[in-house]
């Protein structure tokens, strides 16, 4: 068995934000939890008259319908699963609120992420892993709703950001927060060396840019995959691959994961790297370079290339055959509420899906997301990309 | 190693006369089975008596199946056939720690991870001996067999002879009914195997142990027993007190292993001459170093075996060669009639005083050094 | 009386005990069954079952079984291309591995000097660090701008190499070391009497004797070097592969199992292969173990000056302070040095943040906590792994009379190298497969916490019966002969004589058991609970995410992960100095 199996498909979804709190002292959002989590207790009791008390664990398996005001009395003791990938992260007041509020206990299993999370979803399709997902990105959203291991469910707390991002038209996956991978750049790198600095993907192609971008590897990299697929959204099936033929030409590097990519090749100011000032991470990664007192975005060390994004979306869903689907469906709820959107930023390091959920202080300034990121179309993506996979190592590596 | 000391320690040995009958082997046979797969009979139908209180030698060359023997008394060894009883209970199926056997390896086998005092211990701390009694025991021993003083050593830092006496005093500990010795002394060096001999065998006698003791060294088994089993190819040869032993060999094969050298026929001329001398009866004749002595003239020292020499009848032989070995001259010398047989002179001081090889020198035979093969 | 002629050392011939004490009772039949029994269910239900289950699942997706997959993988050139890289990497790795590690092995456990222990304990720290730390490391020191970013290796085939060789070097070192520690040196003193110079002494006496010890240490590493994972997706670049990323990308990104079943037993027979291997050379070598000298091996001090200089002296310096120097202190200095790097300067301010939850980098605990959980898990992982490896041991050690019993002892003793060579996707799949409803029972281990502890306990058997079953061999039979003639019975002569002389090797298994539970990050990544993450875990969730702060935190978790390590390698080397027995483990 190999030791120290790093999985490279290196993703970042938890960060705090180095300015901004929780929030939760404004009066707005204190109407909103307290509409949030009276729901969540009529949907907690509801759960209790269903509970069967005879669960070993994942046993409140109710079956009416949410919604209903039940009148039975607080404080259930199931458990509710939540499967997810080991990166997921949320204030554990959030968690210890869910959990009074709901009566539920939730309990957390991380067998992997991406591809893995996905994959062991449908080898566990008989004997599922939990009651609810959070994690499958749109990358691999169609293959785990073809194979069946998702139950639909609307969210009522979803709103029109969820609808937009929604993969098919029955719910089965709902939409809970969403990243931009796009190209950053080392500001001050490009004023030293004085060359302006790239704006889009045709940009990277031009000679004056030769020898200066790293990117990683989609076979084995979540980010890879995700600027693969931009590179797929912008210049279609037809274009791509002669685009990837131009980075090639023009020097693109291809590192195994983010962490050496971003750390060893990158010539940011955290990182070691001399001549690599164009790196493929995230839109939210500029804060972390910024140094303390900084407040103007154009002082900033980084910045992403807002032209250059592929939107990667987290989703979440009940799984088919959960023991306790109606807690699953609480879980979803509660994913969608104002609380656990505005913390999302800080604790997993992505956007709320939910758009009018305030950023922090520290994103709004050096972190806004990607107006119009590059889309693919997911039942594309599973379909496709295996062999987009394919014909990029053939193309870029040889 | 004092008397009074051994007295001490030897009180109580259950060994005693008060067991009638001893060890009783009838018909043993402990099979070794080869690494390819085929068996071998290691000891082959064997018979052996050891009373009570008597120390037994089983001397045989290397590979004789004296080991094996000594392991299936121990039951360390599956017996093939046969019995095995002590005081006319068999022993077959009572398991090592329960039969009440010692058994005291050729290389110690002390426990790396105890010193010299718990190494003595271990036997009587399985008997649940309480603890001051077990104090006082395992200091007789050491007493006993000259390391008083040496309970807290680590055993690695003891040198060989030191080692088997504490591996002795370890046997001894549990006064088993029967203890068996497994060349115990064969890996130590001449002068420290000789004083140790004598050591182990007043141990033996002190603390009234009945004792089998395997070796291929017949001045140890001399030196240590009461009788001696000579032991070759899984079988007994011959057993008898030592003293008859040596003059009586059974065979050629005994005598040969006890050292003797060269054989004649009575019927032979020399023989009949040699059997008169003699005077016993016999067939054949042995002869080892030290039965002839050499006509030296007036001028050399008397040797200590000169005065008992009859000086008839007259041999001659050719020496073949000499040499010194520890304060004698030995002359292996080629006798006329009889084959080559070992001189042992002692040496006037140099080198010289050794014919050289080539001389024919004249012979005497010395009747107590030759021995008279059956009969 | 006749002169008696020179003694010979008298040891029966043929007769050769082999087991300890009379067999036949029946309860002491009934009593081994049981022992050898406790691990090989333990193996069963939490390695060959799961494996299996997920091979099948490959094979036999709708129950009927189907190779055609062997045909379509064998087919495909990358597959070969694959193999020969897994053979190429593996067996260059181990033969550097091999010719580096031999002067530190007689450096280290045959030479005396100061700070020895302390070194001892320093090389085994590669062998615990996370890839992903590892990886950035090397890639720092090799990278065009670091320090032997002159020698162009970044990216290429010799930096997976020499992280190879970084992580398994301790494993020859020891391996061979302990052996080489325990080796009579009057052979070699013999042949330097016979006029050999030191170097044909050495090549002529020594190192044939080492030979079982090197070809077990070889094996070992080979077997790490073909199932390496993160070192050579993170160093090697995209263009390289092998057995194991490949399986890990068929299971993983394209769900391909058919393909990652055929390339799981292509990979149990490189494994097969190497452990029959180990074996031919380990039975060779605890065989001569038991001929050691306890007294005459004495570590001699070093002599690099004067008149009493040694030329192997001097050379086993020199090779080892180049591969400590460039090798394993380069990368682990470069951790070291950039752990005190935060935002404003140099400080203890990473080291501050490790106690914080909070600040940019949102872990749900603190790094202490993280490090509080792997030890409890380690623990944990440490008691299975030693209790079942010890039996194990036990069991192996034994040397029945009959060759269907010697052959069933090997054969258990391989069986249980197995988990080392076998790829952690395939077993953590197999895991959340075959273990929800085990064999049909209505008990759900997949969702247990235990399975955690359990993981890592797995892989760290092997080591642990690596360790300790070369002592209980050496124990001489006749050990237990005279424990049994002096009255003991069965039990108390494990109790009073193995157990006191196993003792020892038994602490440096748990040191190493507790160590390898520590880094572990293979098949326990499928069963992260993100709630209790451990060291690695966090270690590798910070390095995921950009900023000083974050990586600063990540790398000063590494140093206190190396540190954690070193420190209990070096409390298990005490253990084992103060001890009166010279027989070493493997590690």
């Amino acid at each position: 068995m190999a030791r120290n199996l790093a999985r490279s498909t290196t993703r970042h979804t938890a960060q705090h934000d180095p300015g901004g709190g929780t929030g939760s002292g404004s009066p707005a959002r204190r109407t909103a939890r307290a509409v949030v989590v009276g729901t969540a207790t009529a949907l907690a009791l509801t759960a209790c008259t269903a509970f069967d008390g005879g669960g070993s664990g994942n046993g409140s398996g109710g079956t009416t319908d949410d919604g209903a005001s039940g009148d039975a009395p607080a404080g259930g003791t199931g458990t509710v699963v939540l499967v997810t990938h080991d990166s997921f992260a949320l204030s554990e007041e959030l968690i210890a609120r869910f959990e009074a509020d709901t009566g539920l206990t939730l309990e957390q299993r991380a067998p992997g992420d991406g591809g893995a999370l996905v994959n062991q979803l449908i080898l566990t399709r008989d004997a599922p892993l939990g009651d609810v997902v959070f994690g499958i990105d749109n990358s691999f959203a169609s293959r785990a709703i073809d194979e069946g291991v998702l139950e639909p469910y609307s969210s009522p707390a979803a709103g029109e950001d969820v609808a937009r991002y929604a993969v098919d038209d029955e719910g089965h996956l709902t939409a809970i927060d969403v990243g931009d991978v796009c190209i950053n750049v080392d500001r001050e790198w490009f004023a030293e060396a004085g060359l302006p600095e790239p704006e889009t993907l045709e940009d990277l192609t031009d000679p004056q840019y030769r020898d200066l971008l790293v990117v990683t590897n989609p076979a084995t990299s979540s980010p890879g995959l995700a600027f693969l697929l931009a590179t797929v959204g912008a210049f279609g099936e037809d274009g791509w691959v002669d685009y990837w033929a131009a980075l090639r030409d023009n020097g693109v590097k291809v590192a195994g994961g983010w962490s050496d990519a971003y750390y060893v090749d990158f010539t940011g100011p955290s990182s070691e790297g001399t001549d690599r000032p164009l790196v493929l991470s995230y839109a939210s990664s500029p804060p972390y370079e910024v140094p303390e007192g900084v407040t103007d975005p154009a002082d900033a060390p980084t910045r992403a290339l807002l032209d250059t994004c592929f939107r990667q979306v987290e989703y979440a869903g009940v799984l088919a055959g959960a023991a306790n689907p109606e807690g699953a469906r609480q879980v979803i709820d509660w994913l969608l509420s104002p609380e656990v959107q505005a913390d999302i930023p800080g604790s997993m390091y992505v956007y709320p899906v939910d758009s009018s959920v305030e950023l922090p202080e520290s994103w709004a300034t050096f972190a806004p997301p990607a107006p119009e990121p590059f889309e693919v179309d997911p039942a594309a993506i599973t379909e496709n990309r295996d062999a987009w996979i394919q014909t990029w190592t053939n193309t870029v590596l040889g | 190693m004092k008397d009074d000391d051994a007295a001490q320690a030897g009180t109580g040995g259950q060994a005693g006369a008060g067991s009638r009958r001893g060890l009783e082997v009838r018909d043993v046979v402990v099979l070794y089975r080869d690494d390819d797969g085929t068996t071998k009979a290691a000891v082959d139908g064997l018979d052996l008596d050891v009373a009570p209180g008597e120390v037994l030698a089983l001397l045989g060359p290397s590979g004789s199946g004296k080991s094996s023997l000594l392991r299936a008394v121990a039951g360390l060894e599956p017996v093939a056939a046969g019995s095995i009883t002590w005081d006319g209970t068999d022993l077959a199926g009572v398991p090592v720690h329960q039969r009440g056997i010692g058994l005291m390896f050729q290389d110690g086998q002390l426990f790396p991870h105890r010193d010299v005092a718990a190494n003595v211990a271990f036997g009587l701390q399985m008997q649940r001996v309480p603890r001051a009694e077990l104090a006082r025991r395992v200091a007789e021993l050491l007493r006993l067999v000259g390391l008083a003083g040496f309970g807290d050593r680590d055993v690695a830092s003891l040198s060989g002879g030191e080692r088997q006496r504490v591996a002795l005093a370890r046997s001894l500990a549990p006064r088993p009914r029967l203890l068996l010795l497994d060349e115990p002394l064969s890996a130590l060096d001449r002068a420290l195997r000789e004083r140790l001999a004598d050591d182990v065998r007043a141990a033996l006698r002190a603390t009234g142990t009945t004792a089998l003791f395997v070796t291929h060294d017949h001045d140890e088994a001399f030196a240590v027993a009461d009788r001696i089993a000579v032991m070759d190819l899984g079988r007994l040869l011959q057993v008898d007190p030592p003293a008859r032993l040596w003059h009586r060999p059974t065979s050629q094969r005994v005598a040969e292993f006890l050292g003797y050298e060269a054989f004649v026929p009575a019927a032979s001329p020399t023989g009949r001459a040699l059997l008169d001398l003699v005077g016993k009866q016999g067939e054949l004749l042995a002869l080892g170093p030290g039965s002839l002595t050499r006509d030296q003239g007036p001028t050399t020292a008397p040797g200590p075996a000169r005065s008992t020499a009859v000086p008839s009848p007259a041999l001659t032989g050719t020496v073949v060669t000499a040499g010194f070995r520890r304060g004698v001259v030995e002359l292996v010398v080629d006798v006329d009639g009889v084959g080559r047989v070992t001189l042992v002179e002692p040496s006037a001081g140099t080198h010289l005083d050794a014919p050289a090889p080539g001389t024919v020198v004249t012979l005497h035979a010395r009747p107590e050094a030759i021995a008279v093969v059956g009969g | 009386m006749p002169p008696t002629t020179t003694p010979r050392p008298a040891r029966p011939r043929g007769v050769t005990p082999r087991l300890a004490y009379r067999p036949g009772v029946a309860g002491r039949g009934v009593v081994w069954a049981l022992v050898t029994a406790v691990p090989l269910v333990f193996l069963t239900v939490f390695f060959a079952y799961p494996v299996a289950s997920i091979v099948l699942r490959g094979f036999a997706p709708d129950g009927a079984v189907d190779l055609t997959a062997f045909g379509e993988v064998f087919a495909r050139p990358r597959t070969w291309r694959i193999i020969g890289l897994t053979f190429a990497q593996a067996t260059v790795a181990t033969a550097i591995a091999v010719v580096l590690g031999l002067p530190g092995a007689y450096l280290l456990y045959r030479c005396d000097f100061p700070g020895r222990t302390a070194l001892r304990a320093f090389v085994i720290v590669p062998f615990v660090l996370p890839t992903v730390v590892v990886g950035v490391a090397f890639r720092s020191v090799l990278a065009p701008h670091g320090p032997l970013g002159f020698l162009g290796w970044d990216g290429t085939f010799a930096a997976v190499v020499a992280a190879l060789v970084f992580f398994n070097y301790a494993v020859v070192v020891r391996t061979v070391g302990g052996f080489w520690a325990a080796l009579d040196p009057r052979a070699e003193q013999a042949a330097r009497a016979l006029g050999a110079p030191p170097w044909r002494a050495f090549t002529s006496v020594t190192l044939p004797a080492l030979t079982p010890a090197i070809a077990s240490a070889a094996a070992i590493v080979f077997l790490f070097c073909a199932t390496a994972f993160g070192v050579v997706l993170v160093l090697g670049g995209p263009r390289y592969g092998t057995v194991e990323t490949e399986i890990w990308v068929q299971t993983t990104q394209f769900l391909d199992l058919p393909a990652a079943a055929v390339l799981s037993v292509v990979q149990l027979a490189v494994v097969a292969v190497a452990l029959v291997v180990a074996g031919r050379a380990r039975d060779r070598r605890e065989r001569a173990l038991q001929l050691r000298s306890a007294e005459t091996a004495h570590p001699h001090r070093l002599a690099l000056r004067g008149p009493d200089r040694r030329t192997g002296d001097v050379v086993a310096v020199a090779v080892t302070t180049a591969v400590g120097v460039l090798l394993l202190a380069l990368p682990l200095g470069t951790v070291l040095v950039r752990s005190f790097r935060t935002r404003d300067g140099w400080g203890l301010g990473n080291y501050v943040a490790l106690g914080t939850t909070g600040g940019p980098n949102a872990l749900s605990v603190t790094v202490w906590e993280a490090a509080l959980t792997s030890l409890r898990v380690a623990v944990d992982a440490t008691l299975v792994a030693v209790v079942v490896g010890g039996l194990v041991a036990l069991v192996v050690s034994r040397r029945p009379r009959g060759r269907a019993g010697r052959r069933a002892v090997r054969t258990l003793d391989a069986v249980f190298m197995l988990p080392l060579g076998v790829s952690a996707v395939t077993v953590g799949f197999g895991f959340l497969v075959a273990l929800q409803r085990p064999f049909g029972l209505d008990l759900n281990l997949r969702d247990s916490l235990v399975l955690i502890p359990i993981a890592q306990a797995v892989v760290a058997i092997p080591l642990v019966v690596r360790t300790v079953l070369p002592v209980l061999r050496a124990i001489d039979t006749r050990l237990h002969e005279a424990a049994a003639v002096l009255g003991a019975a069965p039990g108390q002569v494990l109790r009073l004589v193995d157990w006191p002389l196993a003792a020892r090797s038994l602490g440096l298994a748990v040191g190493l058991a507790f160590a390898v539970s520590l880094g572990e990050f293979g098949a326990t990544a499928f069963l992260a609970r993100p709630d209790q993450p451990t060291l690695p875990v966090v270690i590798f969730r910070l390095i995921g995410r950009p900023g000083a702060d974050n990586l600063g935190m990540a790398l000063a978790a590494s140093v206190v992960l190396a540190l954690l390590t070193a420190t209990v390698m070096l409390l298990t080397e005490r253990l084992r100095a103060g001890g009166r027995t010279t027989a070493a483990g493997e590690f």
